[in-house]
């Protein structure tokens, strides 16, 4: 079962409804949980607790609901060791000992950097299965290199050691590993190897060892001044205090700067570091950057490490932080195609998890643009890929290919038809399919070279609803229109640009620039003449609205809500324009008033048409509301109660 | 010695007329000249010697002339030829004054009434120019002195009422700083009219009938029956004088209270921000509003004291256009702007347009000399890219629509006439920031079409790259943009426009620049398989 599918499970959907009746304070602790907060779950953890006092032998049903309560818990947070612990309690009392081992070696995996985890199932399974020795020797081994330069390590070094005295297995191989280690306990470490090298009289080694000593030494007096400042060393919901990323921050400069050759040790701190700190991006950053320094070029391990360190931090950085993903994109990019194909194959398979984990999660249509437009070019890359030492032949039915790829993933999408085989197919959306059929079009306009393909491509996209508002699109179609500098079609665009297109009002100003620009540079006068002037001034006057190319364009910039006209047409219907929002906040943005007027009033007339006759009374509008205040438009609550998201 | 020599031989004379030809349209060396002939020349009365009147009057002349929008210059030069009796050009100053300021000058009209009153003997001729200044400035928020003149000239001159009320009526619907005074007025009068027959004077018969069921000819008893009239006058009195109270306290309050200049200061006075935003902000109100008249004499009172600025001409010029529809004035507007405006190019932009819009060719032929020629015919060297740059569109437009015939076979060798090739050249060599060199470098590949990439090329990407001009070389806008160039040739095939980017192209770009991330803009929009060749 997949996280996803962990995590939407409903842990109360089995229970009779007799228990739900009588256990109400269970059912809605867990149905009002609060994931964020850590309250929220103790007291969901309290309640199973309660809940199994009642019930000493639960029932099948009872037993599900529990563990997927902590599986859920654990999915969401697997550095919550307490949790494991307790689930791994609850596991041996359901269903005995195999079960509650096999939750602490799913806790190991899940949380591979925590001594606690680690002891415990060696524990567990050096006594209970002692005969399991390929087991516990394989454990052990993988046990020293998650944990092993774990500064407080002493208590699985003490677990290792114990169990081969035990065993009978020789144990110097072992303290000659761990006098090199600074631990917080060495010095215990070297006194023990010492008397069994006496035991055994080896004296050159024991001269070796107090040689090993004192650089150790030396190694844990360095490091002490920042082992000794850290406060929280675990994982915690509640905020971290500010201090402690900066602590940790700045113990992993002093190693990468003074130590940078005790690489275990770097990498132990880096991980205990993002046990607390496992949200903190710029940690994560800096445990990229210096696991991309470690590598040498051509070496597939080294570089797999660092695939799989990005992809561990985009999956457990909150979905806000883009700095890290797009960093990590933008690497992969660079990366690809310097190295050997397998190497290749790798970056490209990582950059495609990472594009569909990144595209679920950011809502932003800038975002989604960019990874999108990321995601084709390496998509054209990897699958279509030419270079211009191909012959032509060959390039053009590569690119043709591209371009059918692109056409029927984008069919699919508008069609509903996706069918879950194409991979661009499911990456798309509402939000990012412009970017697919911008590149669909640029292919067939500049690369395909075929113009009335293009121009049958605009006339059918132009018409969808999810490109009203797609700056590329329309940029493109700009571009196009541009090319063969249609003025009729140009300005027509101009004309619906936010009016029925809408795009930022930046790209918008930024069009009208350049429009206005261009059309100075190609036009002529007569071509004016004939569109504007003739059109507006002449004999034939038209009421409607000429977008003027030269000076409408000067209008609409920063309010593109203009169209040539409006302004004079609001005349025409007085009573309407009162009413806008424009005339009511008049003078106080934000708050409106109906101001009292005089509806008939003799203001404009000068006092000699009245020819000596008086003029009439003088009639009001709004009066009655003269001694009101005005009202305030609360436009936040407003925007939030329009847009629940 | 006589007057006349004591000045001309004054050291001090000689400085302070040195000062004023030296600095034309700084305002406080006029006034010290001016103040000094004054002085030494008081008293001034009919006796004044003809040589230094015409000293003081050719002052008054070109002070006003480089500096039209000082009203209370023209108002003293006109009291001055009204003081020495000279009636004709104290009307000629005032009327050639008035039409500077498009005839919408509270000050200039009251100080003209004023003495109108004393002089001007004709009932018709007064009142016509009462009837004018009622049109232009009658809508004025300090209008008020205005006001009671025309009704004090109005009962002094008048036999019959009639006129009298109509103008104090449509004094009281003004909304105007002492609009008060004028309901005092009129409920006097109300109280001390004696018999119904005097009512049509107030209201028309119509609405006394129609709206108050009054009937002037009533036959019952008339005074309870007047009586009762008058409350409901006071009622709609009170009603209207409410609705005005408010229209005129919310200007004062959200405006008029924080206006503190109400004049033009000359071009070395910056007036402070908060102050220049007001006059801002008052206008867009005022248009909001959209009230014709009041509209047009607000943009005159913004642009008098905001005539330096160049944001308040265009305003005006806009509204001309956008509502009134009126693109003759907006040239006007535009073109004296142009005179008192500090920074020109704005302005310009606007009224190349304007011109084009009213057809008016030949102005603008005639303006883009102009400007060209105050460069002496170097507008490249302009500081003010903008101001180059709108010159070189309009003359594009215009050249473009000159009859083709002079251009015929030459279609091929040029993309751009030779003239304005080589101003861009010029330019493009000077250009002062980023900014610009990227305006340059895209208006190229507006000028493209299906022929001339190659010109484009030769004139200008390979003009630049020969020239070494380093600005642009290690700029990696210039490479995008020179490799966009070619990739919008629809006369190449695909793939001999894609080896030339990437073989001829690419490999000229300067190492250092090679690494830059910006460098790979083109690339990963056009050619992203192409992208590991950029840093080989």
């Amino acid at each position: 079962m997949s996280n996803r599918d962990i995590l939407a499970q409903d842990a109360l959907v089995g229970l009779d409804n007799s228990f739900i009746k009588e256990n109400p304070v269970f059912v809605e602790g867990y149905r009002n949980i609060d994931w964020k907060d850590i309250t929220s779950l103790n007291n969901v953890l309290k309640s199973v607790d309660d809940l199994l006092k009642i019930y000493p032998t639960p029932n099948n049903k009872i037993k599900t609901t529990v563990e997927i309560i902590f599986r859920q818990t654990l999915t969401r947070y697997p550095l919550l060791f307490g949790y494991w612990k307790k689930f791994t309690a609850i596991e041996y009392q359901f269903h005995g000992l195999e079960a509650s081992l096999k939750t602490l070696e799913d806790a190991t995996e899940a949380f591979p950097h925590s001594i606690d985890m680690w002891c415990d199932y060696l524990r567990v399974l050096t006594l209970n299965f002692p005969k399991e020795t390929d087991l516990i020797n394989k454990k052990i081994a993988k046990g020293k290199e998650l944990i092993g330069w774990h500064f407080y390590s002493h208590p699985f070094w003490d677990l290792v050691i114990e169990y081969y005295t035990k065993n009978g297995i020789d144990v110097i191989p072992t303290y000659n590993e761990v006098v090199r280690i600074p631990l917080h306990q060495y010095a215990k470490y070297i006194g023990e190897y010492k008397k069994i090298l006496k035991t055994k009289k080896l004296a050159a080694e024991i001269k070796k060892v107090d040689q090993l000593a004192k650089q150790n030494q030396a190694l844990v007096g360095a490091i002490w001044p920042y082992e000794s400042t850290l406060r929280q060393t675990y994982f915690n919901l509640t905020p971290l205090p500010e201090a402690e990323p900066q602590k940790w921050t700045k113990y992993l400069q002093y190693l990468i700067k003074n130590k940078p050759n005790k690489r275990e040790l770097i990498e132990s701190v880096f991980e205990r570091s993002l046990i607390p700190c496992c949200y903190i991006e710029s940690i994560w950053k800096m445990y990229l950057n210096w696991t991309k320094s470690l590598k040498k070029p051509q070496d597939v391990e080294l570089l797999t490490r660092v695939l799989k360190l990005g992809q561990r931090g985009c999956r457990v950085l909150p979905d806000s932080d883009r700095d890290f993903r797009l960093s990590y994109l933008h690497y992969l990019e660079n990366e690809y195609g310097h190295l050997e194909k397998e190497s290749d194959l790798l970056i490209a398979k990582y950059f495609d998890q990472c594009i569909q984990d990144v595209i679920k999660i950011w809502a932003y249509k800038s975002d989604q643009i960019i990874v999108m437009q990321k995601y084709l070019r390496m998509l054209k890359r990897t699958k279509y890929g030419s270079s211009v030492d191909m012959s032509s032949k060959d390039v053009l039915s590569k690119q043709t290919e591209y371009s059918k790829y692109l056409k029927s993933s984008i069919d699919d999408f508008i069609g509903n038809k996706s069918d879950g085989n194409v991979e661009l197919g499911k990456l798309i959306n509402t939000t990012n399919i412009a970017v697919v059929i911008v590149e669909l079009i640029k292919m067939t306009w500049l690369v395909l070279k075929n113009v009335l393909q293009t121009r049958k491509y605009f006339n059918a996209f132009s018409k969808n609803e999810f490109l009203k508002t797609s700056v590329e699109f329309w940029t493109m179609y700009y571009d196009f229109e541009k090319s063969t500098k249609n003025f009729v079609k140009l300005n027509r665009f101009i004309a619906e640009l936010g009016t029925s297109i809408f795009l930022p009002t930046d790209s918008v100003n930024k069009i009208l620039k350049d429009y206005r620009e261009f059309y100075l540079l190609n036009s002529t006068i007569s071509q004016y003449r004939s569109t504007v002037v003739d059109e507006i001034e002449g004999p034939n006057k038209k009421t409607a609205s000429i977008m003027d190319p030269v000076i409408g364009t000067l209008f609409k910039a920063d309010n593109p809500r203009w169209a040539p006209g409006s302004a004079k047409q609001r005349r025409v219907n007085k009573v309407e324009w009162y009413k806008g929002a424009q005339y009511r906040e008049n003078g106080h943005p934000g708050i409106s008033t109906d101001r009292p007027q005089i509806t008939n009033t003799i203001i404009e007339r000068t006092s000699k048409s009245f020819r000596n006759v008086a003029p009439g009374l003088p009639t009001f509008r709004n009066l009655e509301k003269i001694n009101q205040t005005g009202s305030y438009r609360d436009y936040y609550t407003e925007s939030l109660k329009s847009d629940p998201k | 010695m006589d007057k006349y020599a004591t000045i001309i031989n004054d050291e001090k004379f000689s400085k302070l007329t040195l000062n004023v030809t030296q600095f034309p349209k700084a305002l406080v060396h006029w006034e010290q000249l001016l103040d000094f002939l004054l002085d030494t020349a008081a008293p001034i009365n009919k006796t004044i010697s003809p040589n230094v009147l015409d000293l003081i009057t050719s002052t008054y002349d070109s002070m006003l002339f480089n500096l039209p929008y000082l009203e209370n210059y023209h108002i003293d030069y006109a009291l001055l030829q009204y003081k020495l009796g000279n009636i004709s050009r104290f009307h000629q100053i005032f009327k050639r004054a008035l039409s500077i300021f498009n005839q919408r000058s509270l000050v200039l009209w009251v100080s003209y009434l004023r003495v109108c009153n004393e002089i001007v003997l004709d009932n018709k001729q007064l009142f016509r120019l009462y009837e004018n200044a009622e049109t232009y400035i009658g809508l004025h928020y300090h209008s008020g002195l205005f006001w009671e003149m025309y009704l004090n000239q109005l009962t002094l001159r008048c036999s019959t009422k009639q006129r009298y009320f109509i103008v104090l009526r449509k004094a009281l619907e003004v909304p105007m700083y002492s609009f008060s005074k004028f309901y005092a007025v009129w409920l006097k009068h109300v109280d001390e009219i004696r018999d119904l027959s005097e009512l049509p004077l107030l209201i028309s018969k119509e609405d006394l009938l129609n709206r108050l069921q009054i009937d002037v000819k009533f036959s019952g008893r008339r005074g309870p029956y007047l009586t009762e009239a008058k409350k409901m006058i006071k009622k709609f009195t009170k009603e209207l004088y409410m609705v005005v109270q408010a229209q005129v306290l919310e200007m004062y309050n959200l405006y008029e209270s924080s206006i503190s200049t109400q004049f033009y200061t000359g071009p070395d006075t910056i007036l402070p921000l908060q102050e220049v935003n007001t006059w801002l902000e008052y206008t867009e109100y005022i248009t909001t509003l959209d009230i014709s008249p009041l509209c047009h004499l607000t943009f005159q009172r913004a642009i008098t004291t905001l005539a330096s600025l160049d944001t308040i001409w265009i305003k005006y010029a806009d509204w001309l256009i956008d509502v009134e529809d009126d693109y003759t004035s907006a040239k006007n507007i535009l073109v004296t702007g142009l005179g008192l405006s500090i920074k020109k190019s704005n302005i310009l932009q606007r009224l190349y347009s304007v011109l084009m819009r009213l057809d008016d060719l030949d102005s603008l032929e005639n303006t883009l000399q102009t400007v060209t020629s105050s460069f002496q015919d170097s507008i490249e060297q302009s500081e003010d890219f903008e101001l180059f740059w709108d010159y070189i569109q309009f003359q594009m437009i215009l050249q473009n629509s000159t009859p083709k015939s002079r251009y015929e076979g030459k279609a091929e060798v040029a993309f751009l006439p030779e003239t304005i090739l080589s101003k861009i050249q010029y330019r493009i060599r000077h250009a002062i920031d980023n900014k610009e060199r990227s305006t340059l470098l895209n208006a190229m590949l507006s000028l493209q079409s299906k022929e001339n990439t190659k010109l484009i090329e030769n004139d200008i990407f390979k003009y630049i790259i020969e020239s070494s001009l380093t600005k642009y070389l290690n700029d990696c806008v210039f490479w995008n943009v020179y490799s966009k160039l070619i990739f919008y040739d629809n006369s190449l095939p695909y793939l001999e426009k894609r080896k030339y980017i990437v073989k001829t192209i690419w490999p000229q770009i300067p190492e250092n620049l090679k690494t830059h991330e910006d460098i790979k803009a083109f690339a990963l929009e056009y050619l992203p398989e192409d992208i590991g060749m950029l840093s080989k």
